[in-house]
C-alpha cells in the first residue's frame, strides 16, 4: 500500500492502535453511564441472566469488532488505501487500470515552435495526465519513450516472442502504482526525458505495448501516444494498423495526442561526401554537400558553415586518447541563393589536409526550427601517397606519358609505378590490393592466373582496371579468354582493327563522349580542346555486339563516324570497374596523349575506376549499435570507444570514454573471433559527432578507426500525419491536439478499493446497528418511558385485560 | 359517549389523597355505571308484601296471603348478611414499584379499600391483615359502616420494607380464622411459588373462599427496557448491570412459567385469580369481585 498515511509507519500504527482503542473506551463509558432501576422481579431477571448471559457477552463482543471494524474501514478509506497485489485487487472486484504513456522522443519532437518545442509540450501533457490520476486507487502507471524501446528491442540478445518476457526495464516509470505522490514521481521522470538525435519509429514501442496489454487481461489499459505524427511515421503503414487492431482487441482506451502543429520550413544538411578519390595528404580533396530544403517553401541565403579538424598523427606508439589535440579549422563559407521546396543543392568546396590520418569535416546550416538535423559529419582518411600500376610490353615506351599525365611533379599525390607483364604472373592478390588502379597498355595476351588475380582485384577488392588498345593487342585473345561471352573482365569483344581515315577541314571531332565522370572536364565547353584529338585506328567489336545486351557494360566514348565505334567501354564488376579504351595510349594510333585533355581525364578515370577501394562504410545513424569483430588472437579483448559526448560540435575534446569488453559471443568456426558492441547502452551512440575506436594488439600498437555517426533525416519532413491518416491507422482511438487535451476523469473503469471498502464499510455499520438494537443499545420507544409524574393521555375506556383472567 | 368509568383510571384516581374517599368514588361510581345491581341480599326478617308479578320466585309467594285473600304477594325480606371478609395486603417492598401514577402498593391498597367499602355497603363484614414476611397489622371483621376507616388507617401505618412470605402469612391467618369466609389475598405473589400455593391450598381447605388479585406493573409484565441499566432489588440487596433487551425474551419465559404455575394451582385449588395491572382501572378489581360473588352462590 502506498499512499500519504502509509508514508509514515508511526502515523500508520498510531492512526490503528487509535481506532481499535476509541470503541473499547466508549463502550466502558457507556457501561459506567448505565440507569439505576430498583426492580421487584428480580428472580425472573436473574434467571434469565444467569440463561443468556454467554450469549449476551457474544453479542457485545461482536459490537465491538464490528465498531472497531467500521472506524478502520473509515480509516482506510480516507486514507485512499491501494492495493499492491494485481491478485487481490482482483479478489475485491477491483480490476487495476493501468496507464501506458507513450512518448515521442524522435529528433522531429525538437521542433521548435512558438517559444516552445513540441518535446516541451509533450511532457506538459504527461504531467497534466499524471495530475489528474493523482490519488487515483488501483491503477497503475507505464512511462515508456521512443528511443527507449527501440533501441532495447534492437538488442540482438532481447527475444520479444518469449512469453515470459515483459521486461520494461528501459522504461522511465514501469507500472508504477497511483498515489498521491504520483505526479512528483511523473514530472522527475518527464524530467529525464531529454531532447534526442534518433529517428524512432512508433513501431516497436508499439508493439511491446500491444503484446504487454495481451498479456494482462485483466486490466484495463489507457494508452497515450504523445507524439508530432509526423507523415513519414504515421500515414498508411499496415504493420501499425495491426498494431492498433490488436490494441483495439485487448478493449485498451488509445489516446493520440498531438504535440506540433503544421510547420513549412525545414532544411537539412543530408549529405557530405568526398567528389574525388585522390585522398591523399597535401593534395586537395573536393567534397560535395548536399542540402535539402524540406519544406513547403522555398529557402533563401541558405549558409553552410563548414569545419575541417585535423587529428595528429595517431601511429605513434604510446599515444593516449587523451594526448590527442585535434585542430579545428573554419572553410569558407557556401552561400546558397535559393532552395525550392523539395530540392537538393549540392555545392562543393576542397579541403586539405597537410598530414595523413583519418580527418573530419563538418558541415551545418543556421539554425531553424528543427536544429537537430542541420550539421552533418564526415571523416575521411587521408593517405600519404597512391599508388597505380602501369603495365606495358616490352618494348613499350607508353607509360611515360601516363605517369607524366597523372604524377606531373608528384602534385597529384599519385605514385605510378610500373611493371612488365611477366611480374603479374609471380605476385599474390594482396600486391595487386597496394594499387588503386592498374592500366595495362597495348598488352597482347594475358594468362589465365593473372586474369583470375586481376578479377580478383577488380571483383573482391574494388580495384580498377584500364585496358589500352595497342598494335600488340591479340584481338582473338581478348574476346575468348578476357571477354569470354561477355563472362570476363574485358567489356567487349574485338573483332578486327580499324583505321580511321583523317578528317580534313572543320569535321566533327574523332572524339566523341557520353556524359559521365570521366569526361567532367570536357563537358559543357564550347570549344573543347578533346575536338583536336585525332584518332587514327581503333580495335572494334563484332557489328552485331551491343552494350545493352549487359547491364553492367556502358559505352562512355564512341569514335567517329556512321558506325559510332565504342571508344571507351565501361565494366562493373563487384566493388570494382573495369575501363576498356579502344585506341593506344601511346602515339601510335592517336595524337590524344600531346591534348590538354589528356591528364585530367586520365586523373578523372583513375579517380573514378579506383572508388571501389575507397568506399565509405555504411552510415551510422544517431542511436544505432556499432558492431565489430575482433580477432583476440592479435588483439586485446578490450576495445575503447570515444565518443563526442558534451564535445563541442561533435569534435571537441570533452569527450567520454566507453570501454567495452570484447569477450562475448564466440564464434563456432573461429573462437577467436568475438562480436564487440558499442551501443549497448544508448547513451553510448546518442550523440552525432565523430566517434573513435581504439584497438590494441598484442603488442601494444594501438589501431585506430574514426567513424560518423549522423541524424537520420527520415524525419526530417515537416509534413505532419493528418487526424484522417491517423484515424486510418488507429481506427476507434480518439485523435486530440495537445491543447484539447484533458484526461477523462472517468478514466478509472475498473471498480476500486475504496468502493469496495465502503460497501464493506455499509454493511459493517448495518450489522452493527442490528446488533446494537439487540444487545438493547437503542431506545424501543420513547412513550415507554418510566411515568415522570405528569398524567398519561386520557384512557380512552379499552376494557381492562388481566393475563391470567 | 360519556364514559362513566373514565374516573374510575388510576390517573384520575390518584388525585384522590383519601384512602377512604377513593374507596367511596371508585365503588360510588362503579355502581353508577351498572343498570342492574348484580347483587342480592339473602335475609330472615320481613320487611313487607308486594304483589306477585310474572317471573317472580314462587317459592317467595305468601301462600297464606293468597289463602285468605286470593291474592298472589311475594314477602320481601331485608337484607342480612352472612359474609365474613377478610383482606390480605401485601406491603413487602417488592409492591413498592410502579411505572405508573401507582404504584403496586397503592394500587393494591386503593384496590383493598374499594373492597372493603362495597362489601361494607352490602351489609357483608370485613375485616384484614397487612402483612410482609409476617402480619403487620391486624383489623378485626366488621360490618359498620365506619370500618372502612380502621382498614384505610392500617393499610396507611405501615412502610413496604420487607420480602414476603405468603405461606407463613397464609397458615397464621387459618389458625387465627377457623370460621368460614372469604379471604382476598392482594399481592405481587413475588415470593416462593410452591410456597404460596400450598398456603393458597391450606385456606382452602379450612373451607374459605379465596380471591387472588396479582398485582403487577406493566414493566413487570411487559418488560420493555433500553439501554444499560443496573437493577437493584428492593427486597434484597441484589444487583444486576446488564443491557435488558438482551435478557427480555429469558425474563418473559420466566414470567410466563411463573404466571402459568399460579394460574394453574390456583385454578387446581378452585381459588378465583385475577392478574391486574397496575394501569387497569380500578373497577376491574370490583368487577372480579362480584363475579365472583355470583359465580359463589352459583357454587354454593
Amino acid at each position: 500500500m502506498q499512499n500519504i498515511i502509509t508514508s509514515s509507519p508511526l502515523v500508520w500504527a498510531g492512526l490503528l492502535a487509535g481506532m481499535v482503542v476509541l470503541p473499547v473506551l466508549i463502550h466502558l463509558i457507556n457501561r459506567l453511564r448505565h440507569k439505576r432501576v430498583s426492580w421487584a422481579a428480580m428472580d425472573f431477571l436473574l434467571t434469565s441472566h444467569i440463561k443468556n448471559r454467554n450469549w449476551v457477552w457474544l453479542k457485545q463482543l461482536l459490537l465491538l469488532v464490528a465498531r472497531i471494524a467500521c472506524l478502520l474501514l473509515v480509516l482506510l478509506t480516507i486514507g485512499q488505501v491501494g492495493c499492491d497485489s494485481d491478485g487481490m485487487a482482483r479478489f475485491l472486484g477491483g480490476n487495476v487500470t493501468h496507464h501506458y504513456i507513450i512518448v515521442d522522443d524522435s529528433l522531429s519532437m525538437n521542433e521548435r515552435d512558438a517559444g516552445q518545442t513540441a518535446l516541451q509540450r509533450a511532457s506538459d501533457t504527461v504531467g497534466l495526465i499524471a495530475g489528474r490520476m493523482s490519488g487515483a486507487d488501483n491503477q497503475r502507471v507505464t512511462l515508456l519513450r521512443f528511443s527507449q524501446i527501440q533501441h532495447a528491442l534492437s538488442d540482438p540478445g532481447m527475444n520479444r516472442n518469449d512469453e515470459e518476457t515483459d521486461d520494461l526495464s528501459p522504461a522511465d516509470l514501469n507500472g508504477v502504482l497511483v498515489d498521491r505522490q504520483i505526479e512528483r514521481v511523473v514530472l522527475d521522470a518527464t524530467e529525464r526525458i531529454q531532447p534526442t538525435f534518433i529517428a524512432s519509429r512508433p513501431q516497436a514501442v508499439l508493439e511491446l505495448v500491444a503484446d504487454l496489454i495481451q498479456k494482462r487481461p485483466s486490466e484495463n489499459s489507457l494508452v497515450y501516444v504523445i507524439s508530432d505524427f509526423r507523415k513519414s511515421d504515421w500515414s498508411e503503414q499496415n504493420a501499425l494498423t495491426e498494431v492498433f487492431e490488436e490494441l483495439s482487441k485487448s478493449n485498451a482506451v488509445v489516446n493520440l495526442i498531438r504535440c506540433a502543429e503544421q510547420f513549412s520550413n525545414n532544411v537539412a544538411v543530408t549529405s557530405v561526401q568526398p567528389a574525388g578519390s585522390v585522398r591523399v595528404a597535401g593534395v586537395p580533396l573536393m567534397m560535395e554537400v548536399q542540402v535539402t530544403n524540406f519544406g513547403d517553401e522555398s529557402v533563401r541565403k541558405s549558409r553552410i558553415s563548414l569545419k575541417a579538424a585535423t587529428y595528429p598523427d595517431d601511429s605513434l606508439p604510446g599515444k593516449a586518447t587523451a594526448d590527442l589535440a585535434l585542430e579545428l579549422k573554419d572553410l569558407p563559407t557556401i552561400l546558397i541563393d535559393e532552395i525550392k521546396p523539395g530540392e537538393t543543392v549540392s555545392r562543393r568546396f576542397p579541403v586539405l589536409f597537410s598530414n595523413p590520418g583519418q580527418h573530419a569535416i563538418r558541415a551545418s546550416l543556421e539554425g531553424d526550427s528543427l536544429p537537430a538535423d542541420n550539421a552533418r559529419w564526415i571523416v575521411v582518411e587521408f593517405l600519404t601517397s597512391k599508388k597505380v600500376l602501369v603495365v606495358e610490353a616490352a618494348d613499350s615506351q607508353d607509360s611515360r606519358f601516363l605517369a607524366l599525365a597523372m604524377s606531373p611533379g608528384g602534385m597529384t599525390g599519385l605514385q605510378i609505378e610500373q611493371a612488365s607483364k611477366s611480374k603479374l604472373r609471380d605476385e599474390t592478390l594482396a600486391w595487386f590490393e597496394q594499387y588503386d588502379a592498374i592500366f595495362l597498355l597495348d598488352i597482347d595476351q594475358l594468362e589465365a592466373s593473372v586474369v583470375n588475380k586481376l578479377r580478383d582485384y577488380v571483383e573482391l577488392s574494388g580495384g580498377g582496371l584500364v585496358f589500352f588498345a595497342g598494335p600488340n593487342t591479340n584481338l582473338r585473345h581478348y574476346t575468348s579468354d578476357l571477354y569470354d561471352q561477355g563472362n570476363g573482365i574485358y567489356p567487349l569483344p574485338l573483332e578486327r582493327a580499324v583505321s580511321i581515315p583523317e578528317q580534313l577541314g572543320e569535321a566533327s571531332s574523332d572524339f566523341s563522349p557520353e556524359r559521365h565522370p570521366i569526361f567532367a572536364s570536357v563537358m559543357d565547353i564550347d570549344f573543347s580542346p578533346l575536338d583536336l584529338v585525332q584518332i587514327s585506328q581503333v580495335v572494334q567489336p563484332p557489328p552485331e555486339w551491343s552494350a545493352q545486351d549487359n547491364n553492367s557494360v556502358q559505352v562512355l566514348a564512341t569514335v567517329r563516324g556512321d558506325q559510332k565505334a565504342p571508344l571507351v567501354v565501361e565494366k562493373k564488376i563487384g566493388k570494382g570497374t573495369v575501363l576498356a579504351v579502344t585506341t593506344s595510349a601511346g602515339p601510335q594510333w592517336n595524337n590524344w596523349m600531346r591534348n590538354p585533355t589528356f591528364p585530367t581525364t586520365l586523373l578523372l578515370v583513375q579517380d573514378y575506376v579506383s572508388r571501389g577501394k575507397d568506399s565509405l562504410a555504411s552510415p551510422v545513424f544517431v542511436g544505432q549499435r556499432v558492431a565489430y569483430e575482433l580477432d583476440v588472437s592479435d588483439f586485446r579483448p578490450d576495445l575503447e570507444f570515444v565518443s563526442p559526448v558534451n564535445a563541442e560540435e561533435g569534435l571537441g575534446f570533452d569527450r567520454t570514454t566507453w570501454v567495452t569488453s570484447g569477450a562475448t559471443d564466440n564464434r563456432a568456426e573461429n573462437p577467436s573471433i568475438k562480436n564487440v558492441l558499442l551501443g549497448q547502452s544508448l547513451d553510448e551512440v546518442d550523440q552525432p559527432g565523430v566517434y573513435e575506436r581504439w584497438m590494441v594488439s598484442n603488442n601494444g600498437d594501438r589501431d585506430l578507426e574514426r567513424f560518423p555517426i549522423n541524424v537520420d533525416n527520415s524525419e526530417s519532413r515537416p509534413e505532419l500525419a493528418s487526424r484522417g491518416d491517423l484515424l486510418s491507422i488507429a481506427d476507434g482511438a480518439r485523435v486530440v491536439s495537445w491543447q484539447n487535451f484533458a484526461p477523462s476523469p472517468n478514466n478509472n473503469r475498473g471498480t476500486s478499493l475504496v468502493r469496495v471498502l465502503l460497501i464493506l464499510l455499509v454493511l459493517i455499520l448495518l450489522v452493527e446497528q442490528l446488533l446494537a438494537r439487540s444487545a438493547s443499545f437503542h431506545p424501543r420507544d420513547h412513550s415507554k418511558k418510566p411515568w415522570d409524574g405528569r398524567p398519561r393521555k386520557p384512557w380512552r375506556g379499552q376494557q381492562p385485560q388481566s393475563r391470567g383472567a | 359517549m360519556p364514559d362513566s368509568k373514565r374516573f374510575l383510571h388510576p390517573e384520575a384516581i390518584r388525585r384522590i389523597a383519601r384512602m377512604e374517599v377513593r374507596a367511596r368514588h371508585i365503588v360510588e361510581g362503579f355502581l353508577t355505571g351498572s343498570h342492574r345491581s348484580p347483587y342480592f341480599g339473602q335475609s330472615v326478617e320481613f320487611l313487607q308484601h308486594r304483589q306477585y308479578v310474572v317471573g317472580d320466585d314462587l317459592r317467595h309467594v305468601d301462600w297464606q296471603v293468597w289463602a285468605r285473600q286470593d291474592r298472589l304477594y311475594v314477602k320481601q325480606f331485608e337484607e342480612d348478611t352472612n359474609l365474613r371478609c377478610h383482606l390480605l395486603i401485601d406491603i413487602s417492598g417488592s409492591m413498592l414499584y410502579g411505572s405508573g401514577p401507582l404504584n403496586k402498593y397503592e394500587y393494591g391498597c386503593t384496590a383493598a379499600a374499594s373492597l372493603a367499602y362495597l362489601i361494607l355497603k352490602q351489609q357483608d363484614a370485613v375485616g384484614g391483615i397487612t402483612f410482609d414476611s409476617q402480619v403487620r397489622e391486624r383489623i378485626p371483621v366488621s360490618s359498620r359502616r365506619n370500618h372502612i376507616m380502621s382498614i384505610v388507617k392500617a393499610m396507611d401505618a405501615e412502610t413496604p420494607e420487607n420480602k414476603s412470605d405468603i405461606a407463613a402469612i397464609c397458615q397464621k391467618v387459618a389458625q387465627t380464622f377457623p370460621r368460614r369466609g372469604m379471604m382476598i389475598l392482594v399481592s405481587d405473589l413475588l415470593t416462593d411459588t410452591d410456597q404460596l400455593l400450598s398456603g393458597l391450598r391450606l385456606l382452602r381447605q379450612r373451607g374459605h373462599d379465596v380471591l387472588v388479585f396479582h398485582i403487577m406493573d406493566d414493566d413487570e409484565l411487559d418488560f420493555e427496557f433500553d439501554g444499560p441499566t443496573r437493577f437493584e432489588d428492593l427486597e434484597t440487596d441484589a444487583v444486576l448491570s446488564c443491557n435488558p433487551r438482551g435478557l427480555r425474551e429469558g425474563y418473559m419465559q420466566a414470567l410466563d412459567s411463573f404466571l402459568e404455575k399460579v394460574r394453574h394451582g390456583c385454578a387446581k385449588n378452585m381459588i378465583d385469580y385475577a392478574l391486574i395491572r397496575t394501569s387497569d382501572p380500578l373497577d376491574a378489581v370490583l368487577a372480579h369481585y362480584l363475579s365472583n360473588r355470583l359465580g359463589m352462590h352459583h357454587k354454593n
